[in-house]
């Protein structure tokens, strides 16, 4: 017998949600951040940093996509100014199908407009953030956060950046920004995203551990919170409502953040960290043709000069 | 089987950027802000009720501050029959800059304050200045990002061709 076309795919929905003995579901968050620039990784002693290229081959073989969320609290780029790895390091973020990076102080070593462009196509999310390029315009980097559904949960993820991470910045970059305090923005949008219907949140704040854990302290309803700029390993801490993770410095760790929600809206967390190594772990390939197809136009340039 | 990415996207986020810019031919999305003297001013007493001039302003943007007096003649010429203009001061610092900074330059428009950029985010306002008219029926019927000096004759021959109901 063949079945009418909606009952058909009204099961191929449900087969994509979890199995739920007990009306459990569950999700998993993907975080990253502080890769600081690092496409490929380097044996590099005393600093071992695996590098994208690592990380890229475990979630594409890894990752469930329909019952996960992947996110980074910042940091991608290097210090440095250097346009063409951070075309490199965003187009394998966007491949990678990253939902949301939060924008770090380094992702704006080339410069604000540049920054701009980067945000075209880009997973880069900053929802406390406007730059002005000009005087007479100042551009909100991220109107809206973001609300997705998996696994049957509808999940609301929104970043923000603490103005401290400025502190030792050039006017000249400082006074094109207009930060709005998290303290003020964050209670505001998770309010928002509840009204929405987002039954999971997950702040990717960019900032001082302290200041971030005084936050989540103050929030009523956030879930989970992505700590950048750190560079610290923080193994689901509890703050209040919220839990705070965080995968270390070098990009060298991938955390997995498993969420359970009872059908009474309780949660339970489970996290653990993917390390991963430049000797051992595999290669993705299509990261390793960009490093490849980045050396080939730094060598080009250096014959050039 | 390998899903194709552009599947995925529709299936697991186009949900969620449903709620994208409001652009002509929209309904302009109701709010509540309070005003320079603390009273809550409501979308139900402007919009659907004549014409409305939406803008997005803050004190530190120079295009914003150009707009201001295009907008303020636009009121004058149009105010008689029924055009209201409301400016949405997206300041951070709300009050403490938005109230010196019309004390110090008084304007005859409505001011509000949105410094928490709750209206920005459902007029889904990309960058200032941009300003929305709105027609009686509280539909869209003009939407500018920018600031521009081409505002003014634009807005007018629209509420001129409309006949100002």
């Amino acid at each position: 017998m063949r079945l009418p076309a909606v009952v058909a795919a009204l099961l191929a929905c449900a087969s994509l949600l979890p199995a739920a003995g007990n009306g459990e579901q569950s999700i998993t968050v993907y975080y990253s951040s502080s890769l600081n620039g690092n496409l490929d990784g380097c044996q590099c002693r005393g600093n071992p940093r695996a590098g994208l290229v690592k990380r890229a081959a475990w979630l594409r073989a890894q990752r469930e996509v329909e019952r996960s969320v992947l996110v980074d609290a910042g940091d991608i780029l290097d210090v440095y100014p250097d346009d063409l790895l951070a075309r490199g390091i965003l187009e394998s973020y966007a491949d990678l199908g990253y939902d949301a990076v939060a924008v770090g102080d380094q992702e704006f070593a080339n410069g604000i407009d540049r920054l701009l462009e980067y945000r075209e196509g880009s997973p880069l999310l900053s929802n406390n953030l406007a730059l002005c390029p000009d005087e007479n315009r100042c551009v909100f980097f991220s109107v809206q956060p973001l609300l997705i559904s998996r696994s049957g949960i509808r999940v609301g993820v929104f970043a923000l950046i603490d103005p401290e991470v400025f502190a030792l910045y050039p006017g000249e970059l400082t006074n094109a920004l207009k930060i709005s305090a998290p303290a003020d923005l964050a209670p505001v949008i998770l309010e928002e995203l509840r009204e929405e219907g987002a039954e999971l949140t997950i702040l990717l704040y960019h900032g001082p551990y302290e200041r971030a854990r005084e936050l989540a302290l103050q929030l009523r309803g956030l879930d989970v919170l992505v700590l950048g700029h750190e560079q610290r390993l923080i193994d689901a801490e509890a703050a209040g409502d919220t839990t705070i993770v965080s995968p270390g410095a070098e990009g060298n760790r991938l955390g997995i953040l498993t969420v359970s929600l009872d059908p009474r809206g309780r949660r339970r967390v489970d996290n653990r960290f993917e390390l991963f190594r430049w000797e051992t772990s595999p290669d993705d390939p299509a990261v390793r043709r960009r490093i490849a197809e980045y050396r080939e136009a730094m060598r080009g340039r250096v014959i050039e000069r | 089987m390998r899903v194709p990415p552009w599947l995925l996207l529709a299936l697991f986020v186009l949900p969620g950027l449903a709620a994208g810019a409001v652009e002509p031919g929209d309904k302009a999305p109701p709010f509540v802000n309070p005003d320079l003297q603390k009273r809550h001013v409501w979308s139900r007493d402007y919009l659907a009720r004549g014409w409305v001039i939406v803008d997005f302003f803050a004190t530190d943007c120079e295009g914003c501050k150009k707009e201001l007096p295009i907008l303020e003649r636009l009121f004058a010429d149009h105010q008689e029959r029924g055009l209201s203009v409301l400016v949405f001061a997206t300041d951070s610092e709300g009050d403490q800059v938005v109230q010196p900074y019309f004390q110090e330059h008084p304007t005859p428009l409505t001011v509000l304050i949105d410094r928490y950029q709750v209206a920005v985010r459902k007029y889904g306002v990309s960058e200032i200045p941009t300003v929305f008219l709105v027609d009686p029926e509280g539909v869209i019927a003009l939407k500018k990002v920018g600031y521009s000096e081409e505002l003014y004759a634009q807005v007018s021959a629209l509420l001129s061709a409309e006949g100002m109901r």
